[in-house]
């Protein structure tokens, strides 16, 4: 990548303590040492299963939580350290998409209320036609038909593209979409997955796009990055991750995705993981996937892989990668 | 079609107005909170409505411990007066110390409440302290104290009532706003950089609105009751007849005329059981796991 990301995110650690005072529970690691960089106009995938830390890394960006360590770097400033006025600045351009549709829109507020919020924060009076244009946009037409409706009289997926609306209303650079099509049913999925790909065309946003369902990923993504429990384990192209994936839990999590193909998903080879995560709390030591790792090695459980680039941009946190590849899964 | 050449204003007015017409069907009255309803309703207008026809309720006439009949309806008492006038000035007295003392209660308690469920750490556990200090003061005797210090004027009746109320409706605030500022309407907010009050005004508070609704009602009811028992020591406001001031001067007379006694006393069970009832039904209604077909 030859322009400067649109985000950094550098080393970024995120511990959740629990209990009060005198709770003896270890605090959870749910985000440790992640490093990764968007470019502008591309799509980053975030992939791995429920409790990694995909959803904490987004509301670390989202600054709806502070990270323990590490900085969030957007459009070339440090969030953290910017005064109150170039935050907020800065922030309009930093917009998420949210899973729940239905519980992304103020139940007690009409379409049009919520779609002139933004505009009104950022002080723009004549937000009538904006409105309109935005629902447009999205694909809700005529929108006088739509701006005077509460949410709850749309369907997941209309309420999705006036969440969708919403984010766009601001000239975004970045919008985090927090496995946004995982609430809505197969067909809708895919009309919010095109409209997502049309607005990222025409207006050169970027994606950080958290799911765990491979095949949204691998149809809208240009780079994947693999996640699992609160580290990075792999991260490069989407058809170097689909087609040769170099770390052992990433050619388990494909074997374990469906594939269309009734002929190939019989006879495809399936990688069948043992035993559960283990508690974040409570990381292995070494590699953390070590203990459901089917070609762990002792060293694996003495010393932690880094992050290495097995080709340029394809770096992989396995001290056997060679060896997984080379054992050729399909 | 022919929204599309509605002008917004008048819409926006359709919007309002369809909310308004919707609100009678969705509180799904039954039998029993429909009369409910209806005795609060009766007994607002009465209390407004009534005293306006009455000169002087404390005016004597000639002739005491009258049985309830034509001329009196309600009899009168032992220095002559009409119980009804002084009744119906009862209702508005007693009813004005409940609503204005559950609203001093409401708009303390939810300011308060709203501040420690949105700012959490240090101001929630101070705030949260405090109530618990108000909580385990039994109210009855701090009002007695407040009221033998201050005098037993209108004014220091409602307060005092007001700020022993606060703490519950603070908690409830507080509840309501701790789930509600993860929800990610409020996050979408925050993200699109809406300052902390249009957050808390705009997005919280209308949505936090449906439990505070029901403890108003309650706050109400027991405003009145503390009011009324207030009274019935002798620590009212007597220049102001209240059914509880009417309760205490009825007990020396209870055998020689019951009905100075059983009017004022039916007017407080009539109200209290309406707004008790009434407040339970709101909270099937309001409670969004039972409310079926949104």
């Amino acid at each position: 990548m030859t322009t400067a990301p649109i985000l950094s995110v550098e080393s970024l650690t995120k511990t959740y303590r629990s209990g009060g005072l005198f709770s003896t529970t270890p605090p959870v690691q749910a985000v440790a040492g992640v490093s990764f960089d968007i470019a502008p106009g591309e799509t980053l995938a975030l992939v791995g299963e429920s409790g990694c830390g995909k959803s904490t890394i987004g509301r670390v960006i989202m600054n709806l939580t502070d990270p323990t360590s590490g900085h969030v770097v957007f459009d070339g400033s440090d969030l953290a350290t910017l005064d109150a006025k170039a935050a907020l600045e800065t922030k309009t351009h930093l917009q998420m998409i949210f899973q729940d549709p239905f519980g992304s829109l103020n139940p007690r507020k009409t379409v049009r209320q919520i779609l002139s919020q933004p505009f009104r924060v950022a002080g723009i009076s004549n937000w009538e036609p904006r409105v309109l244009d935005l629902l447009r946009v999205v694909g809700m037409t005529p929108p006088e038909r739509f701006v005077n409706r509460m949410p709850h009289e749309f369907s997941g997926g209309q309420r999705q593209r006036i969440a969708i609306a919403r984010a766009f209303a601001l000239q975004p650079k970045l919008i985090v979409a927090d496995e946004c099509v995982s609430a809505l049913d197969v067909s809708v999925r895919a009309q919010i997955l095109k409209l997502m790909k049309r607005l990222q065309q025409e207006t050169q946003v970027s994606y950080l796009f958290i799911s765990h369902d491979l095949g949204v990923v691998r149809s809208m993504a240009h780079r994947v990055a693999v996640m699992y429990l609160g580290r990075l384990v792999e991260i490069g192209p989407v058809e170097q991750i689909f087609n040769a994936p170099a770390h052992p839990y990433t050619q388990a999590l494909l074997s374990a995705s469906p594939v269309p193909d009734p002929e190939r998903e019989r006879t495809k080879r399936r990688i069948i993981l043992r035993g559960d995560i283990p508690s974040p709390s409570r990381p292995p030591s070494g590699c953390r996937f070590h203990t459901r790792c089917p070609i762990a090695r002792p060293l694996c459980s003495e010393r932690e892989p880094i992050l290495e680039a097995r080709s340029a941009d394809h770096p992989v946190a396995c001290h056997f990668s060679d060896l997984a590849k080379a054992d050729a899964w399909t | 079609m022919s929204m599309q050449d509605t002008p917004p204003l008048k819409s926006r007015f359709a919007v309002l107005y369809g909310n308004l017409l919707r609100y009678p069907a969705r509180l799904r009255l039954d039998p029993v909170s429909g009369a409910a309803l209806f005795t609060l309703v009766a007994m607002l207008l009465f209390a407004f409505i009534t005293p306006l026809f009455f000169e002087n309720v404390n005016a004597m006439g000639h002739e005491s411990f009258a049985p309830p009949g034509p001329q009196h309806p309600m009899g009168t008492d032992d220095l002559g007066r009409d119980v009804f006038a002084r009744f119906a000035y009862g209702a508005r007295s007693s009813l004005s110390v409940g609503i204005l003392a559950a609203f001093t209660s409401s708009i303390i308690g939810i300011s308060l409440g709203a501040v420690a469920g949105f700012s959490q750490g240090v101001v929630d556990i101070v705030l949260m302290r405090i109530s618990e200090l108000f909580q385990v003061i039994p109210r009855f005797f701090l009002a007695l104290l407040v009221i033998a210090i201050f005098g037993s004027h209108l004014i220091f009746i409602i307060l005092t009532i007001g700020l022993l109320g606060w703490p519950e409706v603070a908690r409830i605030t507080r509840a309501e706003f701790l789930t509600l500022r993860e929800r990610e309407y409020v996050m979408a907010a925050h993200a699109v950089g809406q300052s902390t009050r249009s957050i808390i005004f705009g997005e919280i508070l209308p949505n936090a609105m449906p439990p505070l609704i029901v403890a108003m009602t309650m706050q109400v009811s027991s405003a009145i009751l503390l009011e009324a028992g207030l009274s019935f020591l002798g620590l009212g406001d007597p220049s102001n007849p209240s059914w509880g001031l009417m309760l205490n001067e009825a007990q020396q007379f209870l055998t020689r005329a019951w009905w100075m006694a059983v009017f004022p006393g039916l007017g407080i069970l009539l109200t209290v059981a309406a707004l008790n009832i009434f407040g339970d039904h709101l909270t099937d209604v309001l409670n969004p796991r039972l409310r079926g077909g949104r």
